[in-house]
Formats: C-alpha cells, structure tokens, sequence
C-alpha cells in the first residue's frame, strides 16, 4: 500500500505536531517554472477528460495552446502551416493514429519538440512511436518531472 | 472561518487517500489546476471522469460478454480508462486497466473478465473517495460565495 508519509524521525514528529497527526504537505503549485518566452502547444488527443487536463496543465505553465481529437486533424493543422513550440500527441486516436500522424507531420519539415503521451507501456509500442518521430515517449499521466526540464529547454532557459 | 476549516478538512481527506494509495500524487496537479476564475473546475472534472469512466467500462462490459470478444475494441476502451484514471490520480484503477491489457494480448477472455471485476471494485472505491471531496468541494465553494456576498 502506498504511503506519502516519510519515515519516522524527529523532523516529522515535530511537523505533525499540532495539526491532528497529519503531515503539512507543501500544496503543488505550476509555479516551479516561469516562461521568458511565448511557446505555444498542440494537444493530439482522442479523450476529451485527458485532452483538457493536458491543455490545462500547459496553460498552468503559461503556455497557449490549441486542441484536436484525431491525428488527421493535428496533419490538417500542421499542413495549413500552423506552428507549435510543443505538440503532446496521444498513439491511440481516432481517424488517424499517433504513429501515421506523427510521421506524416516530421514528413512535413515540423522540428518542433513532440512528446508521445499516451496510456500505452509496451517496449514494441515505444520504439514504434520512438520511429515515428516523437522525441520523448510518456506513459500517461504526463507529471512535471518530464514537462518542465522539457519546457526549460524549449525556453532557452538550460 | 468555516471556509478555511473545510479546505483543511479537505486537505487532510486527500492525505488520507494518499496514504491509503487511493490516489496518488497526480491528483494534486489535477486540484492545483483550479482557480479563482474557475473555482468549480476540480468538481467539473469529476464529473466528466466518472461520467466517461462509466461509460467505458459499460462498453467494455458489452464486448467481454459477447460470444467472440473484439479484442482490439477492448484495448481501446482500456487504454481510454487507464489514460483517464491515472490522469486523475487514481493509481489502482490504472493498474487494473494495465492488467486487463495484458490479458487481452493473451486474448484471454476469463482471466479479462475476472479483471474487469477487479478493475470495477477500483473504480467503486475511487469514485467513492472523488464522490466525498467533490461534496467536500461544494461546501467550500458555497461557504465562499456566501462569504462574497456579504456586505
């Protein structure tokens, strides 16, 4: 069973002093980075729960962003000569699949950095969309820990 | 002040849940997204997940029940709840949804149907804990605007 709380020592004793037992958690805050530059963002995703979490994620992080549920529309997009800093593309979408999508749109000259977020975990689906283009595979959720070295990058901030 | 004293009580139900591995650390990015300009926003994205996570696992139901399982349809929908549970933080339900997957490349019917159980008891207990702070919400979200609208 998964604990949050640390082991005991005398820096949680003291911490869970007063409050009822209970741990004082630093609440999460989008505040760990902070954008110099406008980048903007292309969330490809089937599902709409998961595609507004993503796009709300990256709006938290100051970035803007536009939506599609299927791979045929985020080629579409592309092909009309939209640019994006970011494209988080999902393998599994409707229409169009991740995988053609993602090669159709390198096929196009599009260099942005593209992340594959997807619920897929199997090391054959990895290295398919690793071939496609996407330059990093994430199972999803997609967590700080990945995005925001990602979005430094993308600011010119490393 | 009662808004404060709900939001602690709220804070403590999450670390409770955590503890208990209900949710996990996820579900703290899902909460922080919300704001002042959209103070009902954690409410509204439990409403949408349990509304799709009920609809797919209907789906799902539907096609391990046939007589000849559609495997690649199972997948699909899998793949949708696992995306989604695990988006909103609820790391058992994601972890039974991987199972299901597995036993789907074995296109073992039994063995994904003794899963969807398990995986649906998941889902009960999630939607038990998202159902409490989603009322837990509520109450704050009155006890602000009660507190707004007084001169």
């Amino acid at each position: 069973m998964a604990s949050a709380l640390p082991s005991g020592d005398m820096g949680a004793a003291e911490a869970n002093s007063g409050n009822g037992g209970q741990m004082q958690k630093k609440p999460f805050t989008f505040n760990e980075i902070v954008l110099r530059n406008r980048l903007t963002a292309l969330v490809v995703d089937g599902d709409n729960f998961c595609r507004l979490l993503e796009q709300g994620i990256l709006q938290a992080y100051g970035l803007e962003t536009q939506s599609v549920n299927n791979g045929d529309a985020a080629v579409e997009l592309i092909a009309s000569g939209a640019k994006f800093d970011l494209i988080l593309i999902d393998m599994l979408l409707p229409i169009l699949d991740g995988v053609e999508a993602t090669r159709r749109i390198r096929a196009m000259g599009m260099r942005c950095k593209m992340l594959g977020v997807t619920a897929c975990s199997g090391e054959r689906e990895r290295q398919a969309f690793l071939a496609a283009g996407v330059d990093v595979f994430v199972e999803k959720p997609l967590g700080p820990e990945i995005l925001i070295p990602v979005l430094r990058e993308l600011d010119g901030q490393v | 002040m009662v808004g404060t004293s709900l939001s602690q009580q709220l804070e403590n139900y999450i670390q409770t849940m955590h503890d208990q591995g209900i949710l996990d650390y996820h579900f703290d990015h899902v909460k922080a997204l919300q704001n002042e300009e959209n103070p009902r926003f954690l409410m509204e994205v439990i409403s949408m997940f349990a509304h799709d996570a009920e609809a797919g696992i209907a789906h799902l139901t539907t096609l391990l029940n046939s007589a000849v399982v559609d495997f690649a349809k199972v997948i699909s929908f899998v793949h949708q709840l696992k995306g989604s549970s695990s988006s909103i933080g609820g790391v058992r339900m994601a972890l039974a949804c991987r199972q299901i997957r597995h036993a789907c490349d074995n296109m073992d019917k039994e063995r994904c149907l003794q899963l969807l159980e398990r995986m649906k008891q998941e889902y009960n207990s999630l939607k038990e804990c998202l159902n409490i702070i989603f009322e837990m919400e509520r109450s704050i979200v009155v006890a602000n605007e009660t507190r707004h609208r007084q001169p």
